[in-house]
């Protein structure tokens, strides 16, 4: 008998199925796109979601935390109330007495961790009934964030002065009428480009002329490219006192010798406790905050965010996934004769397996492609929309975008590339469409 | 062409008590009922019988594409029922060169796409692909429409194409199942001539057909009856 030799296994390469994937894929896309749209939309809104939710947490998250940073990574802030100094107090604390200016005094002389203390008054924006509003000429400002600061304050906190100068304690103590203006501030009452053109000059608030001793640099950090403190118009904390004398309000801001913030902390903790005349089981009357501890609050916050994002994304996902599935369940039975012609002049099932999941992965990596390109075009509208809030998607989120949809691909493929691979080969080559 | 051993006994393919058997319902089908063929290298045969006789159902076997219920079946004296599906399947590359009656070929493709689909599973590089499909094109005579696609060629044209695709991968035997079917008679002239021309250069044809002038280009004929052979005789 010949002996018939056949090679035991052969071998198609990995380029030749995806050349024809990639043409049959594209083929049954421009025969069907209507079904392709809506099979790729899944993908499309969660890529979508997934990486515009995750850029704008991004940057967000970094431009707040410079925003917090920017207070100076040294400082310990003091304030009696835990929480955002501009929101009403809780239940539980709103018996808190305000922090004493002089405490800082205290503090910087009795902590040998903390070089310097800076005293900030918050002014609500709100007083007697009328929104603070300051007047420059008939320029007027409703934004204003008005508050009172010691001499040192810019200092402590690092702000930077674009002209002019800091308050000096002798105006502090006189309870004088100046003013340091924030860049925004400045920019909407003396005009674009003031320059020094606003050093000496008046601003009304409330009736009465503060004189511009300086006007500051603008902020780096910001929430959607806001930063509040581009909108501050400052007096000194004594004139404060006696211009709004309700508003006791005050901010402590403790710079610690560098390198011994935490023992600044602990030491701050003793000094306002023996002020508070706190009794060993009481509980502090008062809160302490670095940056450092505000950006990580943000950061859990963050993360929880993050994590829905993955949930949704997950889920969108799948629903994608489900889409897939159906179309190239269709294109399956569609092509029922084509697989058993295939299998006729010699396609294993691994092969036609392979190829329907090339086409599934193609077609959700098409999904996820335009997702990106949809996610960015959004990101760049988003930018434009909001100045000085520049968002581009990361190269983590393409790859993300890219992997999660191929992974898609492979799962929501899998189950009709196998009912093809299984076909009888007979009965494929018979099969009339219905 | 490779030398086969053409010794007593050594056909190319040889079919003893082969069954074929359908469950419809409650009904069981003998589509091929005790079947015993054998077919020696280049040879040309027609099968032809009645419709529901088990022409298609013979020629599926012969071609791979199914195995018997029962009997043996040696293709060039490997035996085929103990194949598994991956070993089919490198059998109906390598040995079979399939013809059907409505072509079957992928309608946007181009002829030359079309005719390297089994080199693909073959395994070749492109190179060499596309000059084996050339030179089947060539073959069938369709040199000049290698880059059409196949849903503008005519009825005609598209059998060239589909039996430069049977045989381009030099297969053992050519097996055509009412290749012109679907073709009026002039077109079904040519296209026998084609098979006649391959038939003298070597190549063993089976095909199957209802019509007697067709049948009488093949230098065999069986008929067959409800799953049997009922006549197996040289044409006149
Ligand atoms: N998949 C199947 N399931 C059930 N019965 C089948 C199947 N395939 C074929 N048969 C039956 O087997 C018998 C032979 O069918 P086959 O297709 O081989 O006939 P044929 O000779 O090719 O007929 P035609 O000339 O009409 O093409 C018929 O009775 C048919 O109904
Ligand atoms: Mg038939």
């Amino acid at each position: 008998m010949p002996v018939h030799t056949r090679k035991p296994t052969r071998h198609v390469p990995w380029r030749d199925s995806v050349s024809t994937s990639v043409f049959l894929a594209l083929e049954s896309l421009r025969a069907h796109p209507g079904r392709a749209v809506l099979a790729v939309l899944g993908i499309v809104v969660g890529i979508v979601t997934v990486s515009l939710v995750a850029t704008v947490l991004a940057n967000v998250r970094n431009q707040v935390a410079l925003l917090f940073r920017e207070l100076g990574t040294d400082n310990v802030f003091a304030f009696h109330l835990s929480g955002d100094p501009y929101s009403p107090p809780s239940d539980e604390e709103a018996p808190r007495m305000p922090l004493d200016r002089g405490f800082g005094d205290v503090i910087a002389r009795q902590a040998d961790s903390v070089e310097a203390a800076a005293a900030q008054i918050l002014i609500p924006t709100v007083v007697n009934g009328r929104a603070l509003s300051a007047r420059a000429g008939s320029a007027v400002s409703d934004t204003v964030l008005v508050e009172g600061a010691s001499a040192n304050f810019f200092d402590i906190v690092g702000a930077e002065f674009a002209h002019g100068r800091p308050f000096t304690d002798l105006e502090d103590r006189a309870a004088a009428r100046v003013a340091v203006l924030g860049a925004s501030l400045a920019r909407a009452l003396f005009g674009g480009d003031a320059g020094d053109a606003a050093l000496g000059r008046e601003v009304y608030l409330l009736g009465e002329p503060y004189s511009v001793v300086g006007v500051l640099a603008q902020r780096r950090g910001g929430f959607f490219g806001e930063n509040r403190q581009d909108s501050v118009l400052a007096i000194p904390a004594g004139t404060a006192r006696r211009r709004f004398p309700d508003s006791d309000a005050t901010v402590l801001y403790l710079r610690s010798a560098p390198g011994r913030l935490r023992e600044a902390q602990t030491e701050i903790e003793t000094v306002l406790r023996k002020l508070r005349r706190l009794g060993p089981e009481e509980p502090n009357d008062f809160n302490l905050s670095t940056s450092e501890q505000i950006i990580g609050t943000l950061d859990r916050v963050g993360a929880g965010i993050a994590l829905a994002t993955i949930a949704l994304a997950a889920v969108s996902l799948m629903i994608g996934g489900i889409g897939i599935a159906n179309v190239m369940i269709i294109a399956v039975t569609e092509r029922t004769r084509e697989i058993g012609l295939r299998m006729s002049v010699g396609a294993r099932p691994r092969d036609v397996l392979r190829q329907f999941l090339i086409e599934s992965v193609l077609l959700s990596l098409f999904g996820g492609a335009c997702g990106l390109a949809v996610a960015a075009l959004l990101a760049a509208l988003l930018t434009l929309a909001v100045p000085g809030f520049l968002l581009v998607l990361p190269l983590w989120a393409v790859a993300f975008g890219l992997g999660s949809s191929c992974l898609t691909g492979i799962l929501a493929g899998y189950l009709p590339a196998r009912q093809a691979a299984r076909m009888d080969p007979v009965e494929a080559l018979r099969y009339e469409a219905a | 062409m490779t030398s086969r051993d053409t010794s007593p006994g050594a056909h190319l393919l040889e079919l003893r008590g082969v069954h074929k058997v359908y469950q419809v319902g409650s009904e069981e089908v003998r589509a091929l009922d005790g079947v015993d063929l054998d077919v020696s290298q280049n040879e040309y045969v027609a099968i032809m019988g009645a419709s529901g006789s088990g022409k298609s159902t013979l020629m599926n076997l012969l071609g791979c594409l199914d195995t018997p219920s029962s009997g043996s079946y040696r293709l060039n004296g490997v035996a085929v029922e103990a194949l598994d599906d991956e070993e089919l399947a490198a059998i109906r590359n390598e040995e079979i060169g399939f013809v059907f009656q409505t072509f079957n070929l992928l309608a946007r493709a181009t002829a030359l796409k079309n005719v390297e689909l089994p080199l693909i599973y073959a395994g070749l590089g492109k190179q060499e692909r596309r000059r084996k499909a050339e030179r089947a094109l060539e073959r069938v005579g369709l040199g000049d429409r290698m880059s059409h696609r196949s849903n503008e060629l005519s009825g005609g044209q598209r059998q060239r194409v589909a039996v430069a695709r049977a045989l381009v991968n030099e297969p053992s035997i050519l097996l055509a199942d009412e290749p012109t079917g679907n073709l009026d008679s002039t077109t079904s002239g040519e296209i026998m001539e084609l098979f006649d021309e391959l038939n003298r250069s070597g190549n063993t044809v089976i095909l199957v057909t209802h019509e007697d002038d067709i049948a009488g280009h093949a230098r065999r004929i069986v008929v067959l009856r409800d799953g049997k052979i009922i006549s197996d005789e040289p044409s006149r």
